[in-house]
């Protein structure tokens, strides 16, 4: 199926910009006409795959998160998030509920399992020392009436 | 800036959390709140989420944490007023029975 709409943006691998890759994916996803709750699912998705990135993919330094999001003809939103980072070697590890290689006293290890249960789809690839990309889709069911 | 406001009575420290909790506004808040806690030293810290508009997981990781220091000082942790977003996520966790169940907003 082909999109019928879709933007790109890159940024920073700054944490204050992952309210900014909020408000951006709120922006598009607008014009589906989700309701209040899909919404707050994709919202927190993007963040939880952006935060991924800002923390995991460039832990010592700045590098580039790109996010692009398209709309196909039946409703379906896709997003994914991909960085250039040092990517995943164990990917079904990393998607473990729990598990996190981050500071086991502030981070929560769930990520991925926000990403897969807010989300319809979820697709994980990685190269260690390449980067990480996040394919994430959701449809958008029209309102009735 | 702190981004919660603080009420104490008797050995009850309530912390209303406000606006959006991720990994960028989530430091902040936890290293602020933990500085009251350690000062005070309450018996239970309530952590009100009627006023946050947006949390993901790493305001799991913000509860549990304090969860965590609460209990090095002998203290109890609860949540409460919780938006109807934000008890989904809380739920995922399975942390629910840090919520006060009565307190839950179910807008």
């Amino acid at each position: 199926m082909k999109a019928i709409n879709k933007v790109k943006c890159s940024f920073l691998s700054l944490s204050v910009n992952e309210g900014f890759a909020r408000t951006a994916i709120s922006g598009f996803t607008a014009l589906l006409d989700p309701t209040v709750e899909q919404l707050a699912d994709i919202k927190t998705a993007v963040s939880e795959a952006v935060t991924n990135s800002i923390i995991h993919a460039y832990p010592d330094k700045v590098g580039v998160v790109k996010m692009t999001a398209m709309i196909y003809a039946d409703n379906t939103l896709s997003i994914t998030v991909s960085d250039s980072g040092k990517g995943i070697e164990d990917i079904a590890e990393a998607m473990k509920p729990m598990f996190t290689t981050g500071n086991p006293n502030e981070r929560s290890g769930l990520g991925f399992a926000v990403m897969e249960s807010f989300m319809d789809t979820l697709k994980v690839r990685s190269k260690p020392g390449k980067g990480t990309r996040v394919t994430m889709t959701k449809k958008i069911q029209k309102k009735q009436g | 800036m702190s981004q919660f406001t603080l009420h104490s009575a008797q050995d009850t420290l309530i912390a209303c959390i406000k606006g959006e909790i991720d990994h960028h506004t989530a430091a902040g808040i936890s290293s602020d709140l933990d500085a009251e806690i350690l000062c005070r030293m309450p018996r239970l810290l309530v952590m009100d989420f009627s006023a946050v508009s947006f949390m993901d997981s790493s305001g799991i990781g913000l509860i549990l944490g304090r969860r965590r220091l609460m209990e090095t000082i002998q203290g109890e942790i609860t949540v409460q007023a919780v938006p109807k977003d934000v008890a989904r996520i809380i739920k995922l966790a399975g942390i629910n029975q840090i919520v006060k169940n009565s307190e839950v907003k179910t807008v």
